[in-house]
């Protein structure tokens, strides 16, 4: 199960550390009391704090700091009484102050875990280093003049938790798991939105390999711009493979940031080894004094945490006796447990059934319409709520239910509707299908003989027959029992 | 402070000397680094440090200021619609 690549002088493993920045939900900006909404008019949403203006004090925003214990409770984390912001110095367009204002040896957040699911069932605890509050920078726009770059500050300000792991993961796999893991968690708690294509979850991972079964650390590479899960695993895959053929090959590792090209699956150097990383981090003046977690505010934010998602995929297994595997799959989404759930109080709605509907038929209209939210379907909660009860009470069979989705989609009717209009009701009626199997077992005197005789097997034959002569619509089980009768 | 460090430090902070400068540069740091050491000197135990007299000051989360990009504007030196722009950057 493990992740190993075959060098030509021995097999090597992968060692992998992510570093997740997540925009916090908020109202305001971290420091200033700008909006921290996406969009809108550019360098609209900017303080004079946020454009770097001279004599402007930064004042912290209690609710990116409220946001911040939350999320290191989420990740089950020691959350520090005291923190200190620091200045990371360093020179670009977008950072109009020259530096930007983070946290440096005194995190909000220090060690905490978050447990991964792996291809096997089992589960593998990932730590958690730390989690740090920071500016975001403002964005860059290079296609828009000759010559130049536009700057927009609208983001530059926003609240942003850094979220370091330890170089616990061994595969992309485990880097993929571990990601979609943080992005559920982060979406429960409603701290942030984890929408990776619209950036407000980045992602760069620390990767390295070493001799299998060695537990030395060897040189890593950074690789940046990385925003979708897929990519993340295809950027490892690639860079772990060049850290193996560079040591085959006797070549050196250089400790170096690398960018990821979508299109080529490879990364790249980004700047040369001369222009190592240095940005001279000490306390910022402007913010002397340190940020205090009082035991109120724990106790505030411990009392708002939500239902997590291994917790609801236990009580899922519980309240709806559902397998686990269903269990975990409806909650990585917290869109779609609240679907579920929604769903399933409907009077009479089956929650298994609902379960299949929606991880097996739901999701793949959704991936064939490249649907991102469950919400979004025509097929809403109550909808699919009800066509459960009508497969319960008789009304439908389950291939119907099925074929009736696809159907709302398209037309955005309710089923009960669609049902009526294409007479989509199951047949239950005993003598109708009495006919038709009287017809179908005078139209295969063969298949019926060899029935007879003990070829078994071929009962399904006669069952897709009726089902076939009915369109699908007659009662699975009505039909058996006339077969199982008429077969004798 | 030597001059590898002075030209180290200088392409840090953008800042360009010639060689003269970057001796005359290292002198004076040189000087003001002496100058800490005296102040590093004094008997510090008994003061509190300021991270020990306060919290920090916190703020409402609320949107208190907007709509300013027509009033930044006119302080940048080649604005762009409501962009500032600069000499083209990429990585």
């Amino acid at each position: 199960m493990s992740y190993i690549i075959k060098g030509r002088t021995c097999d090597y493993e992968v060692v992998i550390g992510l570093e997740v920045h997540c925009q916090v939900i908020s109202n305001a900006k971290l420091f200033s009391g700008a909006s921290a909404a996406s969009g809108g008019t550019p360098n609209d949403h900017v303080a004079f704090i946020d454009a770097g203006f001279p004599g402007m004090l930064p004042v912290v925003n209690k609710f990116c700091v409220e946001q911040a214990v939350k999320t290191g409770l989420g990740l089950n984390a020691v959350i520090n009484k005291e923190s200190v912001f620091a200045r990371k110095n360093y020179f670009y367009a977008d950072l109009p102050q020259g530096y930007q204002i983070s946290q440096f040896d005194k995190p909000i957040v220090g060690n905490g875990y978050l447990e991964i699911e792996l291809e096997n069932g089992s589960t593998k605890k990932i730590g958690i280093e730390r989690l740090h509050l920071e500016q975001d920078a403002g964005k860059s726009i290079h296609d828009m003049l000759p010559g130049k770059s536009c700057i927009d500050l609208n983001r530059s300000g926003v609240a942003l938790m850094e979220i370091v792991s330890k170089p616990d993961m061994s595969s992309p796999f485990e880097a993929g798991a571990y990601l979609t893991k943080l992005r559920s968690i982060v979406r429960y708690l409603e701290t942030c939105d984890g929408n990776m294509n619209e950036g407000s979850m980045r992602c760069d991972a620390n990767v390295s390999v070493r001799p299998v079964g060695s537990t030395e650390l060897r040189t890593r590479c950074e690789i940046k711009n990385v925003n979708s899960i897929r990519y993340l695993m295809q950027a490892i895959e690639y860079e772990a493979n060049r850290h193996v053929d560079a040591y085959d090959n006797g070549e050196e590792i250089y400790q170096e940031t690398r960018l990821f090209n979508a299109h080529k699956k490879e990364t790249r150097s980004m700047r040369g080894k001369e222009n190592a990383n240095d940005y001279r981090y000490f306390p910022d003046p402007d913010l002397a004094f340190p940020l205090i977690v009082t035991d109120e505010l724990l106790e505030k934010v411990k009392n708002s945490m939500p239902e997590m998602p291994d917790e609801k995929s236990k009580r899922f297994m519980t309240d709806y006796k559902l397998s686990e595997e269903d269990a975990k799959r409806l909650v990585s989404e917290k869109s779609v447990a609240e679907y579920f759930e929604e769903a399933v109080k409907e009077k009479g709605s089956d929650a298994k059934k609902a379960a299949a509907l929606i991880l097996v038929e739901l999701a793949a209209i959704m991936g064939e319409k490249q649907i991102e939210n469950i919400r979004d379907l025509k097929t809403t909660a109550s909808r699919l709520g009800r066509i459960t009860a009508l497969v319960e009470d008789g009304t439908i069979g389950l291939r119907i239910a099925k074929e009736l989705l696809p159907m709302i989609e398209e037309s955005d009717k309710e089923p009960e509707a669609i049902i009526e209009e294409k007479g989509l009701k199951q047949v239950s009626d005993t003598k109708e299908i009495e006919k038709i199997i009287d017809k179908i077992i005078a139209d295969n005197p063969k298949n019926v003989e060899e029935y007879k005789a003990g070829k078994e097997k071929l009962f399904g034959f006669f069952v897709g027959q009726a089902m076939k002569a009915t369109q699908g619509k007659a009662n699975p089980g009505i039909i058996n029992n006339i077969l199982k009768e008429k077969l004798k | 402070m030597d001059a590898k460090e002075i030209n180290h430090i200088a392409k840090l902070a953008r800042l360009k000397f010639d060689e003269s400068g970057v001796d005359s540069m290292a002198k004076d740091l040189n000087d003001i680094l002496k100058w800490m050491d005296i102040l590093q000197s004094a008997d510090t135990s008994s003061v509190t440090g300021a991270e020990e007299t306060a919290p920090l000051r916190q703020r409402e989360d609320k949107v208190t200021i907007g709509n300013l990009s027509e009033k930044l504007m006119k302080n940048a030196t080649e604005p762009y619609e409501h962009f500032f722009t600069v000499p083209k950057v990429v990585e």
